[in-house]
């Protein structure tokens, strides 16, 4: 009924996805962090670029992506003297392309939720001879759960629904940055509508089983903040 | 508006009348309201140059309002076939006007085929020997670009041309599929991909620096590139007359087309 | 052994600038208006906000020119004004959330005694959010007396309380008081509380420290104009030495005398603070006889402040006891009274604070 192209597409698309979200959460969560706590003056400066992603078109992220990769932009002549090949066309740099293009969606939720927590938690937790990473751990991350789950929720599917950045510097290669919104815009372009409609189903069942488990996780592991 | 006027012109001597109507027409062009008079062309985009430079010569005899829409040949017929309002569609295939054709929207003999495509090797950097197919022979570490072939002519044509030199499967691998021919063109000018499989139209617009070489046409199906002319009127009449002029005819080959 | 503290912070509204010693043995009680910056200091004592200076804590450093501790490593217990329990954890997770983190000594509050002090058994395993304010305060205060902090800092814990809440952790404050071995230093701004609980006291305006002492010292200075409020009182430190069953009454004893009150159920020997305001207190030129006033003291007159146009204060001595008596200004030039002259205090009304 499926094209193993497809299938195959499904997967690359909730790897990229499942990776993204790893790594944003990895670096996002103490950039939020920072940018609840900090009273840096130009603070709101590095907010606007991490909001950027969210008004730059997706097609215009991925295009000087393209640039920054090839032999003559900084990211290429990089890997050139790393000895590497070129990122575009791999999963990697899908990855990179991912991560810049979901950022806003992790880091914001999370720096949302750190400011509801307030400071006082944190003082209470070094009173009681917490040191700060122990704090961060046991008192803030529980606390800050719905944030977390809203910043997985967000970053995994706007990757999945990822478009633009992949038909820039994606190349379509079968098994590697062939994602399922590629897929589909394919078929529905060389008027296969059957593949179309069947993939953009399978798409839809999975991310909405997918949704729907951690919606219920979030319900059931969250805690009031305020007391 | 025009029209009117030369019904008028059968009681007024045809200078005035034509004069009353340039003039009038001139007034229409300020109005930016969509009116009968506007031609209405799709344009593959791979056309798009060369068709801009037929209607500015067409330009240079008459005022007819022309308005070009260019973008892929399939989106173009999607549109078509949910009544797009065009008059004359340029494909970048033959599959398409085809379709058309067959479900009985246009009369049959108002499909002509207007150019054939021209499929090149193209690099971005000087390669230090001749550029031709043997550099397939050893092709690693590399990536080759093309248009996907189940959307774009000249991607099948690549396609053809590398599995006629028995290099398809072998080099799958590093071979990056773009959207259509420009997107592939973007994946080689960015320095990503080192070859790309383009149009010699593409090629010889973009003046890009760079070493292409000619694919011997008998590697791959001739890219025929069909119109179909939608709505058979006086204007368009007159454009098609003036698109198989010898004038057009030229600006066509020189645009890197061959002719049929 | 002493806590000296030597600190300088620019805030908004003021600056702290403070440079004295806490004795490191009972309830000292910081009291100021609001604003004055008695939170901050605490806040600075627990290294939650950085001031420039030194801070000692017996032989510890923990803040001078090239060290500063941070308060994870202070041995300190904090309750804050509005309990601030992690609303992630049951009231036994909270207590245990800071113990878990110390080496127990010998010399650590023993959870158990803590949650019995505060009558914490039947809520322990409660969700934080279904405690009602006494119960979250108690609860904080366990949760800081378990970590076997040398010093507790307590911000003015009842200040968020309504009144019956008050009334209902006062007994156990006080009890920390006399079971608990640990300094306990008392942010506050009501004067009913601090002459309640605290033994010394430190006075702050605007950012520094204007006077320190003793309670019963502090409380009867007439240059301290809280002195001369309506409530204004004496605070005597006094010992139940005997019970009275037959008219209910029990005795207690101080330096310079013996006082009765209505009975209370305190075991002799037992300390007891007794309140006595100042407007519950005449005095006599002559011992009374017939008179329906069982407490009456023989002292002398030690300073007469003049209140208002028609008042006066006197500060009555008898061996280290102090006593405040308002008196109208007729009466005190009717009687004479002057410095040095013996007179007889009748005490109306006494409160026994425990």
């Amino acid at each position: 009924m499926f094209l193993e192209s497809d299938i195959t597409a499904l997967f690359i698309t909730l790897k990229l996805a499942a990776i993204t979200t790893l790594i944003l959460l990895l670096l996002g969560t103490p950039l939020a962090w920072w940018l609840a706590n900090t009273r840096w003056r130009y603070k709101f400066m590095l907010e606007a670029v991490i909001a950027l992603p969210l008004v730059l078109p997706p097609t215009v992220l991925g295009f000087y992506l393209l640039i920054a990769l090839g032999s003559n932009g900084p990211l290429g002549k990089f890997m050139n003297f790393l000895g590497g090949q070129s990122l575009a066309f791999t999963f990697t740099g899908l990855v990179i392309g991912s991560v810049i293009y979901s950022l806003p969606f992790v880091v914001q939720p999370l720096q949302n939720s750190f400011n509801l927590i307030g400071r006082r938690p944190m003082e209470v937790a070094a009173t009681l001879r917490a040191s700060p990473l122990d704090r961060f751990f046991t008192v803030i991350v529980p606390l800050a759960r719905p944030g977390f789950f809203t910043a997985i929720i967000l970053g995994f599917a706007h990757t999945v629904g990822e478009f633009g950045v992949v038909l820039m510097i994606g190349g379509n290669l079968p098994g590697e940055t062939q994602v399922v919104s590629i897929a589909i815009y394919d078929h529905v372009e060389s008027l296969s509508y059957s593949h179309a409609h069947g993939l953009s189903a399978l798409l839809l069942i999975s991310s909405f089983a997918l949704l729907i488990t951690v919606y219920a996780l979030n319900r059931r592991y969250s805690f009031n903040v305020k007391e | 508006m025009t029209l009117a006027c030369y019904l008028k012109s059968n009681h007024h001597t045809k200078k005035i009348s034509l004069a009353i109507c340039f003039s009038i027409l001139l007034g229409g062009l300020v109005i930016h309201s969509a009116n009968a008079s506007t031609l209405r062309i799709a344009v593959a985009s791979n056309f798009t140059h060369t068709m801009k430079s037929i209607v500015k010569r067409y330009h240079e005899k008459t005022a007819q309002r022309v308005l070009i829409s260019s973008g892929s040949t399939g989106k173009h017929f999607a549109q078509i076939m949910n009544g797009a309002p065009f008059d004359i569609f340029f494909a970048a295939d033959k599959r398409r006007p085809e379709i058309i054709e067959n479900n009985n929207i246009v009369q049959p003999g108002n499909r002509f085929t207007y150019a054939i495509g021209q499929l090149v090797l193209w690099s971005a950097k000087i390669q230090d020997r001749h550029l031709n197919l043997s550099i397939f022979n050893n092709f690693t570490n590399k990536y080759l670009a093309i248009a996907n072939p189940r959307l774009a002519p000249y991607g099948k044509a690549a396609e053809e041309t590398l599995k006629k030199i028995n290099a398809w499967s072998r080099i799958r691998k590093n071979i990056v599929m773009g959207e259509n021919i420009t997107q592939a063109f973007q994946f080689a000018a960015s320095g990503n991909a080192a070859l790309a499989m383009l149009a010699y139209s593409q090629v010889k617009q973009a003046n890009a620096n760079g070493q292409y070489y000619l694919i011997p046409k008998n590697h791959y199906t001739p890219i025929e590139q069909q119109a179909v002319i939608l709505k058979n009127n006086k204007n368009v009449q007159s454009f098609v007359s003036f698109f198989k002029s010898k004038k057009s005819q030229d600006l066509i080959l020189n645009a890197g087309y061959r002719l049929p | 052994m002493t806590i000296d503290i030597k600190l300088e912070l620019a805030k908004e509204n003021f600056n702290l600038d403070v440079d004295f010693s806490v004795p490191l043995k009972g309830i000292t009680a910081l009291f100021g208006p609001s604003g004055c910056g008695k939170t901050t200091l605490l806040r600075t004592l627990a290294g939650l906000e950085k001031a420039n200076g030194t801070i000692k804590i017996a032989e510890d450093i923990w803040q001078d020119d090239t060290i500063f501790v941070p308060p994870h490593k202070r041995a300190i217990g904090y309750v804050f004004q509005e309990a601030s329990l992690f609303p992630h954890l049951t009231v036994i997770k909270n207590i245990e959330y800071g113990l878990k983190r110390i080496v127990a000594s010998n010399k650590s509050i023993p959870l158990k005694q803590a949650v019995e002090l505060l009558d914490l058994m039947p809520l322990l395993k409660r969700r934080t959010i279904h405690l009602s304010g006494g119960e979250r305060q108690r609860v904080a205060i366990a949760r800081a007396l378990v970590v076997n902090p040398e010093i507790l800092l307590m911000d003015e814990p009842l200040a968020a309380l309504d009144d019956t809440r008050k009334q209902e952790i006062m007994p156990y404050l006080e009890s920390l008081h006399d079971e608990l071995d640990i300094p306990v230093l008392y942010v506050s701004h009501s004067w009913d509380e601090v002459t309640r609980l605290a033994d010394s006291i430190v006075l702050m305006e605007k950012g520094r420290v204007v006077d320190s002492g003793n309670i019963t010292d502090v409380s009867t200075r007439m240059d301290l104009s809280f002195n001369h409020q309506l409530d204004a009182s004496a605070i005597i430190e006094a010992k139940v030495i005997a019970h009275d069953e037959t008219f209910h009454l029990t005795h207690l004893e101080f330096s310079g005398g013996e006082m009765s009150v209505v009975q209370k159920k305190l075991p002799v020997g037992h300390s007891a603070r007794l309140r006595i305001l100042a407007k519950d207190v005449s005095v006599t030129l002559e011992q009374q006889t017939g008179t329906s006033i069982l407490n009456i003291i023989p002292v002398m007159i030690e300073e007469l402040y003049n209140e208002n146009p028609s008042q006066v204060m006197l500060r009555l001595k008898v061996q280290d006891t102090i006593l405040l008596s308002r008196v109208t200004r007729k009466s005190a030039a009717e009687l004479g009274l002057k410095i040095g002259l013996k007179v007889y205090a009748q005490v109306k009304s006494v409160a026994l604070l425990n």
